[in-house]
């Protein structure tokens, strides 16, 4: 166990206020709290992968932050009207 | 324990005490506009200050390039997602899809 | 005969500016490769050389086309600095906020404000300068953009904690008045 590992295990934290929000908030709510619970899942990547020494674990991050953009827009234009 | 190790491990829990104290904001604001104001922070200090440890940890290799990769793409992907999603609340309330929570 | 001439050389200017423009994407791309991979074997040059020839492909073809006007001016990038102490001092504001709903159990509450802006055309320029002034107003973190309004001239913009107008959207009320555009409050 290192400092990295350290950090994420407690950062993994932040997604109880975030699974509040999403169970017990608004759909929109529920899309911020995603969005939230997206941006902490890159960060905690990137400490798994540096507290791991493995550097294809960087690519996790990046190809989540790539893809929470990508799906956060989606989400969002579908619930300006269809949801 | 380093000048480095005691920064790296400054900048962790500068780092995880933000991400922290905005997923408490997303908690405790009351309306889905307020809340998305504390992804702000998060996007953008949480990641500079762990993109910032990886750096004074492994300098700008591989490791350290596609950590400020990743950081930078949080920061720009912030205010994309952010007008989007408060531009779809604010067309549901228009649309009366969504009622207008009270605050008080 | 001048006529043909000029012509001529028209046709040479826009081709080198496109051979410029194809040319500069395929660098970018080829350097995101170099840049991901941390590696300078042959096969992986190669493989980065016909990746990026692919990427700029659909980049300069899209360009070609229109699809995306966007023609920002540099002298745009001086107001970069005060930004960033726009987002530093924009954490301490909400900061305090959460600080005085969870400690102080005081009820904080954002308000729509409506900032009137010159909307302009559908031109590279002022396309840039709608996407710039929105990403820029929506990365600090007290503020950000709902919607912009053509027709009303307006943008609609969220605060967390009021707070007078950041230095961009001073400056695009400022460039709106001297147009005539006035917003009723």
């Amino acid at each position: 166990m290192n400092e990295w590992l350290i950090a994420a295990t407690v950062l993994l934290l932040g997604l109880v206020p975030c699974g509040i929000v999403m169970m017990r908030g608004t759909i929109v709510e529920a899309l911020v709290a995603l969005q939230m619970a997206g941006v902490l899942e890159t960060v905690t990547f990137l400490l798994l992968a540096e507290g791991y020494h493995r550097g294809p674990f960087f690519d996790l991050a990046l190809a989540l932050a790539l893809l929470a953009l990508a799906g956060g827009l989606v989400f969002a234009r579908m619930l300006e009207r269809w949801v | 324990m380093s000048a480095s190790s005691i920064a790296v491990v400054i900048l962790l829990v500068v780092g995880v005490a933000i991400e922290l104290a905005c997923c408490v904001g997303v908690l405790v604001m009351r309306d889905a506009h307020d809340k998305l104001h504390y992804i702000g922070p998060a996007s953008i200090l949480g990641p500079i200050a762990v993109a910032g440890a990886i750096v004074i940890r492994e300098s700008l290799s591989q490791a350290g390039v596609k950590a400020i990769i990743t950081a930078v793409l949080l920061i720009i992907a912030n205010p994309v997602l952010t007008h989007a999603t408060g531009r779809a609340l604010y067309i549901r309330r228009r649309d009366q899809l969504e009622p207008e929570r009270e605050v008080g | 005969m001048r006529a043909h001439h000029g012509s001529d050389r028209d046709d040479r200017g826009t081709f080198g500016r496109s051979l410029a423009l194809a040319g500069a994407w395929w660098l970018a791309m080829f350097a995101g490769w170099i840049a991901l991979v941390d590696t300078i074997a042959f096969q992986e040059l190669v493989l980065g050389a016909a990746a990026a020839a692919v990427a700029a492909s659909i980049a300069f073809e899209v360009h070609r086309r229109g699809y995306i006007a966007f023609r920002p001016r540099a002298r745009w990038l001086a107001q970069v600095p005060r930004l960033v102490w726009t987002v530093v001092t924009d954490c301490v504001l909400l900061g305090g906020a959460l600080w005085r709903c969870v400690v102080g159990h005081e009820a904080i509450a954002g308000r729509t404000i409506r900032v009137p802006f010159d909307y302009g055309s559908d031109d590279g320029r002022d396309g840039a300068r709608r996407a710039l002034v929105n990403l820029s107003v929506s990365l600090t973190p007290n503020s950000f953009v709902i919607d912009i309004d053509p027709e009303a001239h307006s943008l609609l913009v969220h605060q967390l904690v009021a707070r007078p107008l950041d230095s961009v959207l001073e400056r695009q009320q400022s460039r709106a008045h001297a147009r005539g555009i006035e917003v009723e409050a």
